[in-house]
């Protein structure tokens, strides 16, 4: 993993992620884990912070919880895919509802992943890395 | 583990995803605490390594005892480390006294760092004088007691003791040299006062020898300019004898210098002209370069005309130093301006080359004026014996063998046969008549020709060397053989009591310098080369055999055609011949001959029989007897014959009877439309004419191109009936 880190913070520019969650421990924790890992990490802590620092720091990446104060998670997501500047944001879901239809209603709005709380980082830091390898795979087909 | 979650409820979860991540970080935590912990080992036994390797001792000193110490202290102290670590550092302290003096020292400076020099007690009783330097362990808890490291003085205190005892000695030395010098500062003021006395004496003096300088450095100073001259009218001399040497030594004449002949300087390039050093030449009698008495002589005619002139030119030939002989062109001058003891100067300048190529350049001339003669007479000698022979055979044709004239024109036939053989000597050296060049397998002739001269010649034994490669050349095998023979009855003749002919082919790649030389195209060649054992030849033959009518032969025993043919044969051929011989010593000739890189052709002879035919035949030559002549024999052979005597009419004749015109048997050299021209246009009325051209002799170029253009028959005059009865039904029978 040390590798991993020295390799991104050497050869590519830094992959930014977007944290939301309204629990501080929560969001801070990821926060600190992530940076550690060489990423770009935003904290919001509300539905509406999330589309602003969203639409300022264009992520690659979104941590989005459902349950979130002024607007929920599956708003901000459908809001996010249905804007041109953030419509390729990679949006996983991280979120204590975990009945199937609210997973589908989360899937539904455009999130690529959803993991049902409780989670640990290492999981949640294998999902990141997948989805990164996915984009990086992308952007060489592409050139 | 997702479907045991769902038993969870959203409260739960959450309080759940809290207490995981924050095990997570409790666990990330003790794993850094471990690492931590790794390290700070890892730094203990650095620390540790470093204290055991240096050498100044070191120690933790807590309440008056000692805690801990290195190793380096016991060596300074003699204690072992297990003896000091607990004991009281009151062993340390020769008595209560110092340790107490100690003991205040360390109270003072209880704020941090201090040092202080002190003699420590040794395990065994003496002292050691020690730099002791003491800190607090922590300064904000003395409890911790102190840090001390002791470093051993005792070496240093023998060198500071040994270095004051230098100093006192210095001192006494330095007071003895100050009443010394004391004395000497007296004796230097009696001294003074002497000189002063003599000072005014030698004033005096002075000026009485100034005098005498003045009168001395005039004459001195005319003296010098003297010197001065001289040295620089030398140094103008050595730089023109410098100058001299480098422009002799730079020219590639020789330069002799000679007084009464004999030589007295020679320059470096007498080395590469006459084969002498110079220092070999120098002192000697100038006899040596010359090949005869007579000749050295010679020169002593020169010595009046240099009385009148300063220079004299003339070319003469000198002997080298190996014996070979070279012609110079020489330029004598007298030095000075008259005749001191002979003194002159002589330059050499090798002219062997230029004159050689000189000589060849006449030689190929006056080959070439004889060469055009030569073939002039040759094809008018051979349209006489065409008309001799053609009558001949047409008598003899007529007669039957009992018939008392039948014998007389046979001869008559004979003595043609004859003629024309001369005549075609002197064609081949006229390089003309080279008609069937086809490629030929040179060792195929030699061994032919051997074959049939070896037959009658059995006194000679003949040894062969062929080139093993299958060497081909371009010529005309009748002309080849010709030349052959003549050299073989050569060597015959130079070896009157019988000898060995050495016979040699190899193939030679001809340098362009060679090849310029005997004006030919460099290649590959083949050499043919020919020694026999015989007399030899002196210089003026050798220079004279490729000419014609040149013979040593008695009277009646050689045309001196022989050579001179072969010569313009081979030349004719692209190639050229040499000769190398010597009285008394043999000769070779070397025959050269451009190779080929065609297949040989080899045709089949035919029968020797008169062949008869009755179709017709236009028969076209300037010469009036030729046409009659040639009339009468193809009348003879059953044709018809039509004669025209130039080309314009043979043409009107055969545009009007194309039809009944079978062949035309056509003359090479007419005046007004050659037979070249006649055949061109013969072909634009008929492309399918049948011609035989037929020639006392042809420019090359022009039977050559017929050749080429279709004619495939060629009769050389004087022809026979047989071989003109042969050459027609060959045509019309194709």
């Amino acid at each position: 993993m040390g590798k991993h880190k020295s390799e991104r913070s050497l050869f590519m520019e830094s992959l930014k992620i977007l944290v939301v969650d309204d629990e501080a421990p929560i969001s801070s924790y990821l926060q600190r884990k992530l940076t550690k890992q060489g990423y770009m990490v935003y904290t919001a802590d509300d539905g509406e912070e999330a589309l602003r620092q969203a639409f300022l720091r264009l992520p690659d990446i979104v941590l989005l919880d459902v349950k979130l104060p002024k607007l929920n998670g599956i708003e901000v997501c459908k809001i996010l895919k249905s804007d041109d500047r953030t419509k390729d944001a990679q949006i996983i879901m991280l979120s204590a509802k975990a009945q199937s239809d609210e997973v589908q209603q989360g899937l539904d709005a455009g999130a690529v992943r959803y993991l049902c709380k409780p989670v640990g980082f290492p999981e949640i830091f294998e999902e990141i890395r997948r989805l990164h390898d996915k984009g990086e795979a992308l952007k060489k087909g592409r050139s | 583990m997702d479907h045991t979650n769902t038993q969870l409820d959203e409260q739960q979860r959450r309080i759940l995803q809290e207490y995981i991540f924050n095990l997570e970080d409790v666990q990330e935590q003790a794993e850094e605490l471990t690492v931590a912990n790794a390290k700070l080992r890892q730094s203990e036994n650095i620390l540790m390594a470093v204290l055991d390797s240096t050498t100044h001792g070191i120690c933790l000193v807590k309440n008056r005892a000692f805690a801990w110490c290195n190793r380096a202290l016991t060596d300074i102290l003699g204690w072992k480390q297990e003896e000091l670590i607990g004991a009281e550092t009151g062993i340390l302290y020769p008595d209560d006294e110092e340790r107490t003096k100690i003991e205040d020292i360390i109270q003072t400076h209880k704020e941090g760092l201090f040092n202080c020099e002190y003699d420590l007690l040794h395990k065994k009783g003496h002292l050691v004088p020690c730099l002791l330097t003491g800190r607090l362990q922590d300064k904000n808890d003395p409890s911790k007691g102190f840090v001390f490291s002791v470093t051993d003085f005792t070496k240093l205190k023998r060198a500071q003791e040994e270095l004051k005892r230098a100093y006192q000695e210095l001192e006494e030395h330095a007071n003895e040299l100050l009443h010394a010098n004391e004395q000497l500062d007296r004796e230097i003021k009696e001294r003074k006062e002497t000189e002063k006395k003599l000072n005014q004496y030698r004033n005096h003096l002075e000026d009485l020898v100034r005098e005498r300088t003045a009168q001395l450095k005039q004459i001195n100073e005319q003296l010098q300019r003297e010197i001065t001259e001289k040295e620089r009218k030398e140094e103008t001399l050595v730089y023109l004898e410098e100058l001299k040497s480098s422009i002799l030594s730079g020219i590639s004449q020789a330069v002799i210098g000679l007084e009464e002949r004999k030589i007295i300087f020679a320059n470096d390039a007498v080395e590469t002209i006459l084969g002498w050093k110079p220092e070999e030449l120098i002192g000697k009698n100038s006899r040596i370069l010359y090949r005869t008495e007579e000749e050295y002589k010679q020169l002593n005619r020169i010595y009046p005309i240099l009385q009148h002139q300063e220079r004299h030119n003339e070319e003469a030939i000198f002997r080298r130093r190996d014996g070979k002989e070279i012609i110079c062109r020489l330029i004598i001058s007298r030095i000075g301006s008259s005749l001191t003891n002979k003194r002159i100067v002589a330059v050499y300048d090798d002219i062997s080359e230029q004159k050689k190529l000189e000589e060849q350049l006449l030689h190929s001339h006056k080959m070439e004026a004889v060469g055009s003669l030569a073939g002039g007479i040759a094809h008018d000698i051979n349209n006489i014996l065409m008309g001799i022979q053609g009558y001949a055979s047409l008598a003899i044709y007529d007669l039957d063998s009992s018939h008392p004239h039948y014998k007389n024109f046979a001869s008559i036939e004979e003595l043609v046969r004859s003629g024309a053989n001369l005549t075609k000597q002197l064609l081949g050296f006229a390089r003309k008549g080279k008609y069937e060049v086809k490629p030929l397998n040179i060792n195929e002739v030699v061994e032919k020709t051997l074959s049939m001269f070896g037959r009658t010649k059995k006194e000679i034994t003949i040894l062969t060397e062929y080139e093993r490669a299958l060497s081909v050349v371009e010529a005309d095998q009748g002309q080849i053989e010709q030349v052959l023979i003549n050299l073989y009855v050569n060597a015959w003749h130079a070896m009157p009591g019988g000898g060995t002919l050495y016979l040699k082919t190899e193939r030679i790649l001809l340098d362009d310098h060679t090849a310029e030389i005997h004006s030919v195209t460099p290649g590959t060649f083949i050499r043919l080369t020919i020694t026999d054992t015989g007399v030899g030849m002196d210089s003026k033959t050798r220079g004279r055999i490729f000419e014609p009518f040149f013979t040593t032969k008695e009277m009646g025993h050689g045309t001196g055609l022989g050579l001179a043919s072969a010569y313009g044969i081979i030349k004719n051929h692209g190639g050229f011949i040499e000769v190398e011989s010597e009285k008394g010593h043999g000769s070779t000739f070397h025959v050269y001959l451009p190779i080929s890189d065609k297949d040989v052709t080899r045709d089949t002879t035919s029968a020797a029989n008169i062949l008869r035919g009755t179709e017709t035949i236009l028969l076209v030559d300037d010469e009036p007897f030729i046409l009659d002549v040639g009339r009468e024999m193809l009348k003879a052979l059953g044709y018809r014959v039509i004669t025209v005597n130039n080309g314009k009419d043979a043409l009107n004749i055969y545009a009007d009877q194309r039809h009944s015109i079978a062949l035309v048997i056509l003359d090479i050299i007419m005046p007004d439309m050659s037979g070249e021209e006649t055949f061109a246009r013969l072909k634009m009325i008929d492309e399918n004419v049948k011609v035989i051209v037929s020639s006392g002799y042809s420019k090359q170029s022009q039977s050559d191109s017929l050749m080429t253009q279709g004619c495939r028959s060629f009769l050389q005059k004087p022809f026979r009936i047989n071989t003109l009865s042969q050459a027609i039904r060959q045509i019309l029978e194709t």
